[in-house]
């Protein structure tokens, strides 16, 4: 009998871990989670958003293309696709760095072109909560302000999200 | 309009359907920004093409409404007027009668609706503007529903060259049996069959290893088989005698040999195996870009059909008398050119009948034919197609040019009497250019002429000019036949390798650098006698300098518009048939960089375009190439090798494989020859030839090194005895290498000359 009812107990619980295994899985969509790609610029974090990054590469061989401004740094085979490679730092005022084998390119997706974004290491891919994501500190220059979608903290380290879509747009990145 | 046959408005209807696209979005752009510079004139454009294909079709209820649209985007693009979102409404207004109007014409109803309604609308200077969804022209909803109604649901329709979602202005399905396909697919399909070709390289590439892996194991094949010439010697005998594993051991050795003759047996036999099969791939990947390319084929006629009708109506309009010859309509050019191609060479006819030709009675008084004559001719060139538009009117005013120039701040009057006649004549393809006093119906808007440059520019193509007063004036449109494959010079510049088009490479050549003229502050040299403009690419490019080889510095002789530019560069690699591929929407003009292209290896290397690249050489002012000469003074110098062989493809065999690689080489047929060269000059080395007549090779080396006032110099024999006896007799000539003919090979030759410098 004593048996019994522990078997009823365990049952119990079985059912409610199963119950609960429903219950949580649509309180994750509600509670607007970000994924996102955090990486460093010199010793900075940033993070893109991964509904704009389509694939992480090691760098390949990278063609230069003569009298492009200094943010394009050239051109890489991408299954047989060209793909520019945009170093992004002179934009955000981050001073450049050499090539290491730490290094990669973010390729993006979703934008109106598509580009390989030049970075020094990827450190992870998180899940942000959109509540977590802080407005800029007001010392950032207006200029950079624009491109920042916000600020969140990933273990006590600052990581500042772009805004990818301006940033896409702007004027440094193209060449028109 | 219930015609079977043909359909008037065949490519009509397409062109519009996707110019109504374009002037949608682009009025919903510009009405969040207004400011937009450049969509305001490409709006304008639109508006402009729009205008002139309806007028060619005879469609002037929409001829009329695009020209108010391009009047009104005339003004804001001139800063007369604001566009704000009350003038974007009336455009939308006049849009949905333009799509009203369509509408008909894909349905292969009566297009020729009135439109007066939507016009006056536009025209009206609305103080209360009706919102755009309630003067729609009514015609618009029902015919949907039943339209929708009658499409049967098994028809697919593909809507060519589509950017948007679609909408309402869709062409129907046609009745045909032929499938429509986006050029997007086409395009995606012809690049997939280019990646194939750059595959089918590396296979190759594969195939070359397995070739030296064989050679490999035939040199340790013939490594092992030495050991077994000691077994035969009577010395061993005893010492196998004594030594009975001896025995085993060299049983083990004959039991090597025997596999690794297997071994090399299985490569060989896979080897040509693979190697049919690479060229099976080959010769499939070939004809399926072929077809790929073919499919993209379309007559020229099938654009060029219109324009009889077109002139013949403009010159009913100015009262000319016009005879318009069409050469060459039946080659065949790839779609998308096409598509390209015919705004701008209706913009050339326009302007040809409305400005180059002249009156009637004008030409009578120059004892002209009354009747002018204008000629469109086509041509295939190469891989190339050449298109001609020939008037023989008035010639172009240069003088009309200048004063246009200079009132419209393009040139101060001191450079406007500085500039040549060549380059004044290119004025007339700036954007908002006109010389034109008056605005007709025609032409004379300061739209058109930069229209057909911006095109040609697209598809990497040339325009020039050539006219001649009171005879002719000629356009001469250069354009590749297919986008999809160009002919291109690779070459190495600046530590970097790059293409240049092969339809502007006039010639390559090697000059020394004592051949270089100073002229003023620039850098010549003399081609035919003529002083031509010598620039290094690397400059031009902003690239890093690379050393140059003083002694043969390669030269690409390029030529467009008319000029000619002599550029320095690194090396000439060879000529490649290159898959064009873009960079991405974000990237558009770089200066000198028409395109990209991924080659063999895998890396994409830039396509440089040769118009913007002689115009930019021109005004640069360069470092010289024959300053810092003490610098490269201090290089290590390689002198040449000479060649000593009686047979001419030996010769010139070796020639091209050490020249390839960057020595330079003399030749001599015989050893005498030989003996004469090598008093006069040092070289580096010598690659000699066994059996000559006269002195044999051996006899010329013993005598060459036995001669102490010769410089040391190493000597390569390359025979055809490959008797280990003649080796021997080689060696003791003092020959440092000995190559056997029959195991001849190209990367043999030039290790072991490298291991002897």
């Amino acid at each position: 009998m004593k048996d019994d009812l522990a078997l009823t107990n365990d049952l119990l619980e079985l059912r409610k871990a199963f119950n609960k295994s429903f219950s949580v899985a649509p309180q994750i969509e509600t509670e607007e989670m970000d994924q996102a790609v955090v990486f460093t610029l010199s010793k900075e974090s940033y993070a893109i958003n991964t509904n704009f990054t389509r694939v992480i590469i090691k760098i390949p061989h990278i063609t230069k293309i003569p009298c492009a401004p200094s943010v394009i740094v050239g051109i890489i085979n991408l299954n047989g696709v060209i793909v520019s490679v945009s170093d992004i730092r002179s934009i955000l005022g981050v001073s450049a760095n050499e090539i290491t084998s730490e290094s990669r390119i973010i390729v993006t997706k979703n934008l109106h072109y598509t580009t390989g974004i030049l970075v020094d290491s990827i450190k992870s891919v998180v899940f942000v909560k959109q509540k977590d994501i802080q407005p800029p500190i007001s010392t950032i220059s207006a200029v950079k302000a624009e491109l920042i979608q916000g600020e969140f903290y990933l273990k006590d380290k600052l990581v500042t999200l772009l805004n990818m879509e301006r940033l896409s747009k702007s004027n440094e990145m193209k060449v028109e | 309009m219930a015609s079977t046959k043909k359909d008037p408005y065949r490519y009509f209807k397409i062109e519009a359907n996707e110019l109504l696209d374009q002037l949608n979005n682009g009025m919903l752009q510009l009405e969040e920004n207004p400011a937009d510079t450049p969509l305001l004139d490409e709006m304008f454009r639109l508006a402009h093409t729009l205008k002139g294909s309806a007028r060619l079709v005879k469609l002037t209820n929409l001829g009329d409404i695009a020209h108010y649209i391009e009047d009104i985007l005339g003004e804001a693009k001139a800063g007369e007027i604001q566009l704000t979102s009350e003038i974007i409404d009336r455009f939308i207004v006049g849009l949905d009668a333009v799509a009203a109007v369509l509408k008909h014409v894909n349905d292969g109803t009566d297009p020729h609706i009135d439109v007066s309604a939507s016009l006056e609308q536009m025209k009206r200077e609305a103080s209360a503007p009706a919102p755009a969804s309630e003067v729609a022209p009514p015609v618009a909803e029902p015919d949907v529903a039943g339209q929708a109604a009658t499409v049967t649901p098994v028809k697919i329709v593909e809507k060519v060259k589509s950017r948007e979602v679609s909408s309402i202005h869709d062409a129907p399905a046609e009745d045909n049996e032929t499938v429509r396909i986006s050029i997007g697919k086409l395009n995606n399909m012809l690049a997939l069959s280019g990646e194939l070709v750059i595959n089918k390289i590396k296979l190759q590439e594969k195939s070359n290893q397995l070739a030296s892996v064989s050679a490999l194991l035939e040199q340790n094949g013939k490594y092992t088989e030495s050991w077994l010439q000691f077994s035969g010697l009577p010395e061993f005998e005893d010492l196998k005698a004594r030594h009975s594993d001896l025995k085993e051991v060299f049983k083990d050795i004959e039991q090597s040999i025997q596999t690794q003759q297997k071994i090399r047996e299985e490569i060989n036999y896979f080897a040509s195996q693979y190697e049919q099969d690479v060229k099976l791939t080959h010769s499939i990947s070939m004809d399926l870009q072929e077809e790929a390319f073919r499919a993209r084929l379309l007559p020229a006629n099938s654009i060029l059909m219109d324009f009889k009708r077109f002139v013949r109506d403009i010159a009913k309009e100015l009262n000319k008398e016009i005879k318009l010859n069409i050469i060459g309509g039946e080659i065949e050019v790839d779609k998308h050119i096409l598509d390209e191609i015919k705004a701008p060479l209706m913009h050339l006819v326009r302007n040809a009948a409305g400005h180059g030709l002249e009156p009637v009675d004008e030409r009578v008084a120059n004892n002209k034919n009354r009747e002018g004559s204008l000629t469109l001719t086509l041509m295939l060139q190469g891989s190339g197609l050449i298109i001609t538009c020939e008037d023989d009117g008035a010639g172009i005013d240069l003088e009309k040019i200048r004063a246009a120039a200079i009132k419209k701040n393009m040139l101060t009057s001191q450079e406007a009497f500085e500039i040549s006649d060549a380059e004044l004549l290119y004025f007339i393809l700036e954007p908002g250019f006109s010389t034109s006093e008056i605005i007709t119906n025609l032409s004379g808007r300061g739209v058109g002429l930069d229209v057909v440059a911006t095109a040609i520019a697209g598809l990497r193509g040339q325009v020039s000019i050539k006219t001649e007063s009171g005879r002719f004036t000629r356009f001469i449109i250069e354009l590749p036949r297919s986008l999809a494959n160009l002919p291109c010079l690779l070459i190495e510049s600046g530590h970097e390798k790059l293409l240049l088009p092969l339809s502007c490479v006039v010639e390559t050549f090697r000059i020394e650098k004592k051949e270089i003229e100073i002229k003023g502050n620039r850098e010549v040299i003399r081609i035919s006698g003529r002083a031509t403009p010598l620039v290094r690419l690397n400059q031009i490019l902003k690239l890093p300098d690379q050393a140059l080889d003083s002694k043969k510095i390669p030269v690409v002789g390029v030529s467009s518009r008319g000029e000619f530019i002599a550029f320095a560069v690194n090396g000439l690699i060879g000529v490649r048939e290159v898959v064009v591929k873009n960079i991405g929407n974000h990237i558009k003009r770089v200066a000198n960089v028409g395109a990209t292209t991924i080659l063999g290896d895998g890396n994409p290397v830039v396509i440089l375009d040769p118009v913007q690249l002689i115009q930019n050489s021109k005004e640069a002012s360069l470092n010289r190439i024959t300053d810092g000469d003490e610098d490269e003074g201090n290089m290590d110098e390689v002198l040449p090798i000479l060649v000593i062989d009686d047979s001419l493809t030996t010769r010139m065999m070796e020639k091209s494989i050490l020249e390839s690689a960057g020595y330079e080489v003399d030749l001599a047929v015989c050893a005498e020859e030989a003996m004469e060269k090598v008093k006069e000059k040092k070289y580096e080395l010598m690659v000699v030839d066994v059996e000559m007549p006269g002195m044999t090779g051996f006899e010329f080396i013993k005598k060459f090194n036995d001669n102490p006032e010769f410089p040391e110099t190493p000597s390569i024999i390359v025979s055809s005895l490959a008797s280990a006896e003649m080796k021997r007799k080689g060696i003791d000539a003092g020959a440092k290498g000995y190559i056997v003919k029959g195991e001849f090979d190209q990367n043999l030759l030039l290790e072991t000359i490298e291991s002897l410098i």
